[in-house]
């Protein structure tokens, strides 16, 4: 039985010239977990407010929604799903954690949605019990909702939505924000929600790794339209024929197992080796594994493990030929970079004194609180790309506020280019030195539009405005965010507007990038466009650090990587050895191919090892 | 813990107007004194068994009522004994005992409004309120869901624009104007929050008919037990007090009327009324000492 149904909808935004959403249909079946996915911009948000017709957008729009028998939209037949259905059937949690929570005290945050519905005092008290008791609430029940962490912050809007009793969930994106421990105890929440509860859940996403294995229906949109719906399986066969910058977002397993079934996978990025590598290795690799798709590591080593044992002549020979490839194939790229840039051990030698170097700093925010930090250093080289990984809490934004000069540590230096950063003149340091990109880009934007930011950003180096306009649209030429300069900040999409500030940003000529988190919300085609910019900032000789939680985004573009914990930098080495000494904290590929195929980084990795592998 | 705290916010709140109004309107010693006891009692009794008394506080109290005692007969000259003359104003005997009695009065007010925040929960503070205007209360959950998000966007906005270097421009007026469009930064970010806490309210059925207010606290039976209890010691205090048992005159010469059977019992109703605090906190240490040793 169908519990929502979509019907031909067609929407467009007000003065917009194209549809945002283009004769839309589908259908979701009681209990099921369906995924609407798509790169940013392709209409999965404006699908999911349409819906919840309380937060619909403004615009034109055409078809028709129905949940169960009743019309979401009026001009139906149907009988119409009344404003108490509505608030009560169709629950909703967006991106943003901190937005949604209306109240001060986690206990009324639960209570007001029944507040709304005029339930008496005591079936409200029975309700909230309950779902506190579910969530395993009860701890933290009586705190201040800013006392909160990011995923207790999104935990609670969840229960304050499931509180209602809702037929169907609406997600939009909900894990975007938090980082990956928080994320995954979400969807874990989830996952229990569905089975134990059977309420349906419709979800926007763009990280397919993280929500395939739980996924019963997905659709993949792109402009407005839905090219493929169906399950995991029917969404890798539409891949393997149709070549999609979503295939990228799959998880490790089913990325090599398209790549092996003939499929064309984008491997990192366009201009890579490989170039959407078509491997039509073994002509039974899709026979070997029959029709299922490996969807988690688990899956993949099997499929790994299979391939080893059927697909060669001989697999020990083959594992040792592929381990052999892999030290030529590092030693190939160790030369190749110190032919055409600085590698982390050449820069050493040729640059006299590092671009960023911290040393020993100890910080902590209260004299009677412990230690945030207690003697980490670390030091960065001229067109190096560093990026510090950690935990939740480590203190990986509180040594990039140290090192950008934001905080002062009680012990330790922070030196830029062998200059203490207290010893720059007012009105030095920030120019052409030293920059930050903040978690949250949109706090660099205090102009009504982009373009006033900009501006005002480069009139501060430039010596006249003719030059600082020009210089101005140069960048956001080449960052392709000329289209959106006009626009307010708070109107452009979460990668166009990281975009902006980092243009923003970039206006000083900073030797030394910092970067707090940039793939945060970010998806796969933006990831590649910001590892491409950067790219060409570290050929141009900038240095840059940056903090991230994405072990995959890290392994394939850093060149050297650190783990902060418990106060200090601790294994510090190039991504090869860094992530394969690491046996939890690295990347989906290598946990796939530890002790199968060596020296496995990436997707590509795999992909390339098993070419070799193969007759 | 006592009995007394998670009582319902109402009987707390009768309990504080039916100590505060009696001795501020009767300004009689008599009254003030149990005022004064029941307070300090229990904020020991409270402080020594947490072990945080603070000496700070209490200087700071017994500097106040110095100051008040002191000051009080430089300005009223009622009294009808001078104990000496500044610069030709008599500064009089029954001044200073004024003052001393109206500093212990202050004090003792201020300790009250102590006992009461220690004794009410912050959540319930507002929950009397919410039953006569719960729009309003709606409001200010908002608001104070509000203040501390913006203190930290603050916070976060500035650090972000010190690092693009708009704090150290060598040029002031670039640099103040810079600074003043970071608040019109935080005032778009606000109205840009309302908005989406907007939608979220919308989206959990804000504005449907028929709302409710969910009611943490139950007034049970307990709660009227000692509502009762109160308001019948409240009723021999009044009682006396409008028959003028308890009349009490500072100037020109102290003099009380002789206390009669209704004055004394008025007296003691006050006092136990000033003491349910500290009993209550008594009850409960000796009753969990004793349900400690049978465990």
């Amino acid at each position: 039985m169908e519990l929502l149904s979509v019907e031909n909808v067609t929407f467009r935004y007000p003065k917009a010239s194209t549809d945002a959403l283009h004769d839309v249909s589908l259908s979701v079946s009681e209990g099921q977990w369906a995924v609407l996915c798509g790169l940013s911009g392709c209409g999965k948000s404006t699908l999911l407010r349409l819906i919840k017709r309380e937060i619909a957008p403004y615009g034109e729009a055409s078809g028709r929604i129905f949940l169960r028998d009743s019309a979401v939209r009026g001009e139906a037949d149907a009988p119409m799903l009344s404003d108490r259905e509505s608030a009560e059937c169709i629950g909703i949690v967006l991106q943003d954690p901190e937005s949604q929570i209306v109240t001060d005290t986690v206990w009324h945050e639960l209570a007001f949605g029944l507040e709304n519905l005029g339930l008496p005092s005591d079936r409200i008290r029975r309700r909230v019990a309950e779902i506190a008791a579910f969530f395993g609430m009860e701890e933290w029940y009586r705190k201040k909702t800013y006392e909160l962490s990011g995923g207790q912050k999104q935990l609670l809007n969840l229960a304050s939505a499931l509180v209602m009793n809702p037929r169907l969930l609406l997600l939009d994106e909900p894990t975007a924000q938090l980082d990956p421990i928080a994320a995954a105890d979400f969807r874990n929440v989830l996952r229990r929600i569905r089975s134990e509860l059977g309420v349906t859940i419709l979800m926007a996403e763009h990280r397919l790794e993280d929500v395939l294995p739980d996924a019963d229906r997905i659709f993949l949109m792109d402009g407005g339209r839905i090219l493929a719906g169906g399950d995991a399986a029917a969404l890798t066969t539409f891949f393997t024929n149709n070549p999609h910058p979503m295939a990228q977002a799959l998880p490790a397993a089913t990325r090599v197992f398209l790549a092996l079934s003939g499929g064309s996978v984008f491997i990192g990025g366009t201009d890579s080796a490989g170039d959407t590598a078509r491997i039509n290795t073994a002509a039974g690799t899709s026979a070997a594994f029959g029709s299922t798709v490996p969807l988690t590591v688990s899956d993949g080593r099997q499929m790994l493990r299979t391939l080893a044992e059927h697909g060669t002549a001989s697999a020990s020979a083959g594992a040792t030929s592929a381990e052999a490839t892999a030290t030529e194939k590092e030693s190939a790229s160790a030369e190749g970079s110190a032919a055409d840039g600085p590698g982390p051990k050449s820069a050493a030698e040729t640059a006299g004194k590092p671009a960023l170097e911290v040393s020993g700093v100890r910080f902590r925010y209260d004299r009677l609180l412990p230690d945030v930090l207690s003697g980490a250093s670390l030091t960065l080289h001229a067109g190096e790309h560093y990026c510090l990984l950690g935990g939740n809490g480590s203190g990986k934004t509180t040594l990039l506020a140290l090192a950008a000069g934001i905080l002062s540590p009680y012990a330790g230096s922070v030196r830029l280019s062998g200059k203490k950063l207290s010893s720059f003149a007012p009105g030095t340091l920030y120019r052409g030195n030293l920059a930050l990109l903040p978690q949250q880009p949109r706090d660099v934007f205090t102009e009504k539009s982009i373009r006033e930011d900009l501006t005002a950003a480069f009139l501060r180096t430039a010596p006249d405005k003719a030059s600082a306009e020009a210089d101005m649209l140069a960048l956001c030429e080449r960052l392709r965010i000329a289209g959106i300069l006009d626009s307010h900040p708070y109107d452009v999409s979460g990668g166009e507007l990281q975009k902006a500030a980092l243009a923003k940003v970039l206006a000083s000529r900073p030797k030394v990038l910092l970067l707090d988190e940039p793939t945060k919300g970010i998806d796969v085609r933006g990831k590649d466009e910001l590892a491409d910019i950067l790219d060409g900032l570290l050929a141009d000789g900038a240095a840059i650090l940056s903090v991230t939680h994405d072990a995959e985004w890290a392994a394939a573009h850093a060149d050297r990587c650190g783990l902060l914990f418990d106060g200090e930098v601790i294994s510090e080495d190039a991504p090869g050895g860094f992530f394969d000494g690491n046996a939890f904290y690295t990347t989906a590929a290598n946990r796939m191919a530890r002790g199968i195929l060596p020296g496995i980084l990436t997707v590509d990795d795999i992909v390339r090892a098993l070419a070799e592998v193969a007759p | 813990m006592t009995i007394f705290h998670n009582r319902h916010p109402l009987v707390l709140l009768a309990l504080l107007l039916c100590v505060l109004l009696p001795v501020m309107f009767a300004q009689s010693p008599m009254l003030t004194a149990p005022a004064l006891l029941g307070a300090v009692l229990f904020l020991a009794a409270l402080g020594i068994r947490s072990r945080s008394v603070s000496l700070r506080s209490i200087f700071g109290y017994a500097l106040l009522w110095f100051l008040v005692t002191a000051i009080n007969p430089l300005f009223s000259t009622g009294g009808a004994t001078p104990l000496l003359f500044i610069s030709g104003r008599p500064y009089t005997k029954e001044a200073l005992l004024y003052g001393a009695h109206l500093g212990a009065l202050l004090i003792a007010v201020l300790l009250w409004f102590r006992c009461e925040r220690t004794l009410v929960p912050e959540e319930n503070r507002f929950f009397l309120f919410g039953r006569l205007a719960p729009k309003l209360a709606l409001l200010i959950s908002t608001v104070l869901r509000f203040v501390p998000l913006l203190r930290r966007r603050a916070v976060q906005v500035r650090a972000a624009q010190t690092a693009v270097g708009v704090y150290d421009d060598p040029d002031w007026l670039h640099r103040t104007k810079s600074q003043m469009t970071t608040m019109s930064a935080l005032t778009t970010w606000s109205l840009e929050h309302a908005i989406d806490t907007g939608a979220a309210m919308k989206a959990r059925g804000y504005g449907l008919s028929g709302r409710t207010t969910y009611r943490t606290c139950r007034f049970g039976t307990a709660d009227a037990a000692i509502l009762s209890i109160i308001l019948a010691l409240t009723a021999v205090t009044v009682l006396t007090l409008a028959r003028g048992g308890l009349h009490f005159d500072w100037y020109p010469y102290i003099t009380a009327t002789t206390p009669d059977r209704l004055a004394v019992c008025g007296t003691i109703a006050y006092a136990v009324l000033c003491l349910i605090p500290f009993l209550s906190f008594l009850k409960e240490e000796i009753r969990w000492s004793f349900y400690r040793s049978k465990m």
